[in-house]
């Protein structure tokens, strides 16, 4: 039975790894460019599960990591001539060092605050790059040289949200997914049972600073051009929540069920009927919310349709039947 | 119902005649990503109707090189990555023969990008930012009026009148601070002042504090990027503060509702404009005729962007005597024309627009009427402004 299941998520792990290499091959350009526009969505909502999720600590900021990304890559490119590429891990590195002294001061908030909090200080980071116009170019905004083949842009974002999946399917199957599982339960039980919260906290809100930082930087690339409402776009934001909503929160698969149903619901939507659309994807979020608060995901496991993520409870007695036996 | 029934029942056969037919010409595709929705869909919304007035009426005159003009419109959402994707998908997937910008710089400014990848011919209607231009892109042309053409009319008003001092109070937002730059750039090496210069966030409807400022600084240009509801609070607190410095500009003031909202309130102000229906430049007239009996409304400049597009497109391909895009490129560089904004002309490197020019307009009795460039003077100015006890 173990077995069987293991084959089955490398299976599934396997088609869709093919699929991604062979897609820019088979597929139009636009189909390229919508690819890359979800994987960068699907790459946003692993990091904030991460934090959001797992530890518990939604937030309405990660965009701003996005920014900072997407005008740390942009500008590096722009004056310095760095090859995108590495432009974006520079970013990504950025994103972090940002993420250190930040959360050390928002982590201190919880719930509400720290969430509103952290949607205030985008919008800060947005007024700043409006503002210092003699480096970020102000409202005008950085505009780069386009790349001339979207293809390297799609592998790059292609296997760093391979890496997030992986990653997340690590973490879930560790001592650390427990503990950040803890925290946001009850930090205080937590805290108590010697836990070390607030570094984990803290450790969590870098880590889920990176990709997004990284990903502004390639979202930069991919469009040629970025500029403050851009790059600090509320949307992306929501959209990306939505995502890990629409999924189910704290889980492996639930992003990317909820990247995908998200971007594919809405472009068909959108297609086919462009005057209601977003009114339909509202009533989406809407009936997913209050019929399936836990998301595609565990609705999924309640009826036996994906059996990847095993319950937390039954996870850990297993462990313990192995560790006994 | 059963009246849209009928109607779409008329233009489904209307759509399907040619075809019936078999040997009607193939239509020339343009592809348009236009912001249906989102914070642009306001401004896309006549950009639109002037483009769709431009169709009808070159198809009227026999379409482009004698075949008839269809758009392909989708909505980017007012997002620039989904104006880049549908300018992807428009290209690749409905092979238009060649697209116009969508209005506003940043979608303008993706989708550019996409148009000069797969070397198709994009006309700029609606990206005023200048860096569009700059990169030195060859299939991209910009029909619109450059952001910095509001400062236009500044200069010479400045030096005309003596202006040595300026007061600066803006909405933060994109636009204004580029306009302001552009402002402060021309000013630059002038003997003038910047003695106010305020960005005011969004909502702001009490001026007070910047008027006490002004009364105690007194400058004696006031320039405003603003917001018609800013313009007239503006104003309705100038006169209850009693206040008027000799010239007041606004943007905001060129817009329709200022004269109807501020009333008497609203004589002599100034206002930055890149387009007017009463400005006597070729053809206007009868562009506004045919868009007021169209739509029921007078054109603002998005929808003369529009309309502007089209023309300048339509010259091209006259001259080019067909629709071949390396034919039409080559006598987009250096096509010059009238249209209803005025000139058309591109700078030989940027392909950027540099024959539209920025107006001045001032409200003198209840109307707008434009004050500068001379040639196309509706009125003379009435300046200084008047203070308020001497009307």
């Amino acid at each position: 039975m173990n077995r069987m299941k293991k084959v089955n998520s490398l299976g599934v792990a396997g088609v869709a790894g093919v699929a991604a290499l062979v897609l820019p091959f088979i597929g139009s350009d636009y189909t390229v460019s919508f690819s890359i526009q979800l994987l960068i969505f699907l790459v946003l909502a692993y990091s904030w599960n991460w934090i959001g999720g797992y530890a518990g600590y939604t937030h309405f900021g990660q965009v701003g990591f996005f920014g900072i990304g997407a005008y740390v890559g942009s500008l590096l490119n722009f004056h310095l001539g760095v090859p995108w590429y590495f432009a974006a891990i520079i970013a990504g590195l950025a994103g972090a060092l940002t993420a250190i002294p930040l959360g050390g001061a928002m982590l201190r908030l919880k719930g509400p605050f720290f969430a509103i909090g952290m949607f205030g200080l985008t919008r800060v980071l947005e007024a700043f790059a409006l503002g210092f116009d003699s480096v970020t170019g102000g409202g005008t905004g950085i505009y780069l040289k386009p790349v001339s083949d979207l293809r390297p842009v799609y592998y790059v974002v292609a296997a760093v949200a391979g890496v997030m999946l992986f990653l997340t399917w690590k973490l879930d199957n560790s001592r650390l997914g427990l503990k950040l599982l803890a925290i946001r339960e009850d930090e205080d039980a937590a805290e108590s049972l010697g836990i070390p919260t607030t570094r984990l906290k803290i450790g969590t809100f870098v880590a889920s600073a990176i990709a997004p930082a990284a990903m502004g930087s390639l979202y930069a690339v991919y469009l040629g051009f970025i500029d403050p409402p851009t790059a600090f776009a509320p949307n992306i934001e929501l959209t990306t929540i939505a995502m890990v909503l629409l999924g189910g929160m704290g889980t492996v698969l639930g992003p990317l069920c909820g990247a995908v149903v998200l971007s594919v619901v809405n472009e068909l939507l959108w297609a086919n009927y462009p005057q209601i659309y977003l009114a339909s994807v509202g009533v989406i979020i809407l009936l997913a919310v209050l019929f399936m608060p836990r998301g595609i995901v565990s609705l999924g496991m309640k009826t036996g349709w994906v059996t990847v993520s095993r319950p937390l409870f039954r996870r850990l007695a297993a462990r313990h039947g192995e560790a006994l036996s | 119902m059963i009246w849209r029934f009928v109607l779409a029942a008329a233009v489904t056969v209307a759509a399907l005649a040619p075809a019936a037919f078999g040997n009607a010409a193939e239509p020339v595709r343009i592809g348009v990503a236009l912001s249906q929705t989102g914070n642009l869909a306001d401004s896309a919304g006549p950009y639109f109707k002037g483009l769709d007035l431009w169709r009808e009426q070159a198809n009227a005159r026999g379409g482009l090189a004698g075949r008839p003009i269809e758009f392909v419109v989708y909505d980017d959402r007012s997002d620039p990555a989904t104006a880049a994707r549908l300018y992807e998908k428009l290209i690749t997937n409905d092979k238009v023969n060649l697209v116009m910008s969508s209005l506003g710089s940043a979608t303008a400014a993706t989708g550019s990008a996409v148009a000069e990848k797969h070397k198709v011919i994009m006309i700029n209607g609606g990206g005023a930012a200048e860096a569009i231009q700059q990169r030195g892109f060859k299939y991209v042309f910009q029909t619109a009026a450059r952001i910095s053409s509001y400062a236009d009319g500044i200069v010479p008003i400045s030096g005309k009148y003596h202006v040595k001092s300026i007061a600066l109070v803006s909405r933060d937002y994109a636009a204004a601070r580029d306009i302001s730059k552009a402002i402060k750039e021309s000013l630059s090496g002038k003997d003038v002042k910047v003695v106010i210069d305020e960005y005011f966030p969004a909502g702001t409807a009490d001026f007070s504090s910047q008027i006490a400022k002004g009364q105690q600084l007194q400058p004696d240009l006031w320039i405003g990027l603003l917001y018609p509801s800013e313009a007239i609070e503006t104003v309705r607190q100038f006169h209850s503060m009693n206040y008027m410095p000799k010239f007041f500009i606004a943007n905001g003031v060129s817009q329709e509702d200022f004269i109807t909202s501020a009333g008497k309130d609203a004589e002599y102000a100034l206002g930055m404009s890149l387009y007017e229906p009463s400005l006597p430049s070729g053809g206007n007239k009868e562009f506004v005729k045919t868009y007021r009996d169209k739509y029921g409304v007078d054109p603002g400049y998005y929808a003369a962007f529009g309309f502007v597009a089209g023309t300048v497109l339509e010259a091209a391909v006259k001259k080019a005597g067909s629709i071949d895009t390396e034919k039409v490129r080559e006598v987009l560089t250096t096509l010059k024309l009238g249209t209803v904004m005025g000139k058309h002309e591109v700078d030989p490197t940027t392909y950027m627009q540099i024959g539209v020019r920025g107006l001045v307009v001032q409200v003198q009795n209840g109307k707008r009427e434009v004050i500068w460039p001379e040639e196309y003077k509706t009125a003379e100015p009435k300046l200084p402004i008047p203070a308020w006890d001497k009307r």
